[in-house]
């Protein structure tokens, strides 16, 4: 059973003296209690406006269309107060930044312990507990540290504390490990697949990063300009992916690995991304595609069966 | 041959209100005419500040630096005046690097009429050809491009002195993944065609393996391992250079799945306060007794490749050490 479902979301954002800006499009997608579904995208691509979207957050100037639903209650046009219900037992969420994300005059023990239920006693217990959980045994110690004390690492370690403190339902994670070192963001996946895997999280991650979608997805949605171009489960995206955005950016990494050939030159994915105030008429990644046809330019490619998912293009398939 | 600029046990400490941080201990480092060094480590390694100090942009406290042979350590503002436009910069942010009240064309045209350059405006023309921007972008201002055509204008900028060394320090993590590749395409094929050396800074290992010529890892402020690229990616030897690699996110999901725990538990040792011995010893798999107190000696592996080891002294640990890659 899914346990979100965001149904045609549209987002437009209207400033001052500035066009519309189309931030998501029609977007619809479903995660099953348990999954992880990485949500892909490069900057502008509205992933981090949907992941707002569904905790609840977006700005009020956003003019919100469709439906998002999170455990049979709805999120668009909620009110404040039934939002704030839907956070404890409900969404959660975790930023790229946890620096920004931690209040730097409160003590860790504290921000952890201020949304839970019970005496002063039982609830530093509980966050003396979730700080085990997310791989820091010094409890004591921490619960009386300020943020400014600790390492990005462990920040990120006590951002997902607080998160876990809500007992969420679904867990939204924003560019967790962007942030990171290399070895620290290693410990902080593997830590994010164990908690994955002892807890059953549902786990909704945003991420630019196609090693971070290996490691940790269940399924993947590709965004691009503001609408789903590909869904599809994560082995399917990476060895048959369908669109060829999809394809573009797995060809545009640099191989790694002890056999990996050394290329004289990356495949480029050319240009960059169309304005979306207002976005092209037809498919927005035409302009940058070597399969382009007119139709293409003129007509907008709709989320359809594929082979291996979902696939939104006139010309699916395999690289020719 | 002489190298086109070296480093010689170098030396640098920031004071901040938390004490002294070494940021830069007796390093050493040369880099050949049209050879692509890159310097990798987390943050706190001091590989920023290794460029700073290899620009002069900032004073050494000991050590000494030379550029083409000749000993610039100590040189005069006006002396360095000469030099500077053989010795040039990317940075990462390049929004912050450019100012957002001249336009591309200006950005590019300053270091020209600064160093008294000749056919300036088709100096600028050829450069941003050059760099792959079209002419008509030159009267735009940088926040009226994206972030990709911003580090081209960066790089432009860098070469319109004709450098014979660029450093460049993290030029692609804050691009997005699609224009990454169209800028480290752009990087090493300006590199091959000048024939420019480059010092290339980046945390992503992937990035480096596919420009760098030779990789020295820093950790806590010394290079711990140096060697050309087959014998780093294939038999790196240092267990922080094998950690490094071994963090590196998987290419594909069965790859993921097929890997152990973390290589590396527990955090970067504050370079406040670097753990004696071997400053990797808290974090080190392997450490043993000695790591703790005694400072390992650099241990040449052969001709180009030299780490800084205890194990490596070992003959026993030897065998296991160059199994490095995953």
């Amino acid at each position: 059973m899914s346990l979100l479902r965001v149904s045609n979301l549209s987002v437009v954002f209207t400033g001052r003296g500035r066009p519309p800006l189309v931030a998501l499009d029609d977007v619809s997608l479903t995660v099953a209690a348990g999954e992880t579904l990485a949500l892909v995208g490069e900057s502008g691509s509205g992933k981090s406006t949907l992941a707002l979207a569904i905790a609840g957050l977006l700005d009020t100037a956003a003019s919100v269309r469709g439906q998002i639903d999170v455990a049979g209650h709805g999120i668009v046009g909620a009110a404040p107060t039934a939002l704030q219900h839907l956070r404890r037992g409900g969404i959660a969420m975790v930023f790229q930044d946890p620096m920004s994300a931690l209040n730097p005059v409160h003590r860790i023990g504290d921000q952890i312990a201020e949304t839970m239920p019970g005496s002063r006693a039982e609830r530093r217990a509980a966050a003396s507990r979730l700080l085990h959980v997310v791989g820091l045994p010094d409890a004591e110690r921490l619960l009386e540290a300020w943020p400014h004390e600790l390492s990005g690492g462990m920040r990120q370690r006590v951002a997902l504390a607080i998160a876990l403190g809500q007992e969420p339902r679904l867990l939204i994670a924003d560019e967790p490990t962007t942030a990171l070192d290399v070895t620290i963001q290693a410990q902080i996946l593997r830590l994010l697949a164990d908690l994955q895997r002892d807890l059953g999280l549902t786990l909704l991650l945003v991420t630019h990063d196609l090693g971070v979608v290996a490691e940790l997805a269940d399924r993947v949605a590709v965004l691009y300009a503001g609408r789903l171009v590909e869904v599809a489960a994560v082995d399917a995206l990476f060895s048959t992916p369908q669109h060829p955005y999809t394809q573009g950016l797995l060809a545009a990494r640099p191989p790694f690995g002890p056999d990996a050939p050394m290329l004289p030159r990356l495949t480029e994915i050319p240009g960059g991304l169309p304005s979306l105030s207002p976005p092209p008429p037809g498919c927005r990644f035409a302009e940058r595609c070597a399969r382009v046809s007119q139709r293409c330019r003129e007509d907008m490619p709709e989320l359809r069966a594929s082979s291996a998912g979902l696939v939104a293009c006139h010309h699916p398939g395999a690289t020719p | 041959m002489t190298p086109l600029l070296q480093l010689d046990t170098v030396t640098k400490a920031w004071r901040t209100p938390a004490g002294l941080v070494q940021a830069v201990r007796g390093v050493s480092l040369a880099v050949q005419a049209g050879e692509t060094v890159a310097l990798v480590g987390e943050s706190g390694c001091g590989k920023s500040t290794l460029a700073r100090l290899a620009l002069r942009l900032t004073p050494v406290d000991a050590g000494r630096i030379l550029f083409d042979g000749q000993d610039i350590t100590h040189a005069s503002e006006r002396a360095l005046t000469a030099i500077r436009p053989r010795l040039q910069m990317v940075f990462q942010d390049a929004s912050a690097a450019l100012n957002p009240r001249r336009t591309i064309g200006q950005a590019i045209d300053d270091p020209l009429r600064v160093h008294g350059r000749p056919n300036r405006a088709a100096r600028v023309q050829a450069l941003l050809g050059e760099v792959g921007l079209d002419a008509s972008l030159a009267s735009r201002f940088p926040h009226e491009v994206s972030g990709g055509q911003r580090q081209r204008v960066g790089i432009a900028r860098a070469l319109a002195l004709d450098p014979a060394v660029v450093i460049a320090d993290e030029p692609v993590s804050a691009l997005d993944v699609s224009v990454r590749a169209q800028v480290i395409n752009l990087m090493s094929s300006l590199a091959r065609q000048r024939g420019l050396a480059m010092v290339f800074i980046g945390h992503d290992l992937a990035v480096v393996r596919h420009l760098a010529d030779r990789i020295a890892v820093m950790h806590l402020g010394e290079i711990v391992e140096a060697a050309p690229r087959q014998r780093f990616w294939s038999q790196a030897a240092h267990p922080y250079s094998q950690a490094l690699i071994a963090s590196v996110p998987a290419a594909t999901p069965a790859a993921a799945r097929a890997r152990g725990p973390a290589p590396l538990a527990g955090d970067l040792p504050s370079p406040l306060a670097p753990p004696p011995g071997c400053s990797f010893h808290t974090r080190c798999p392997r450490a043993i007794a000695t790591c703790q107190h005694q400072s390992p000696p650099l241990i040449r592996l052969a001709p180009d490749h030299t780490a800084r080891c205890h194990l490596l002294t070992h003959p026993v640990l030897d065998a296991a050490a160059s199994t490095g890659h995953r």
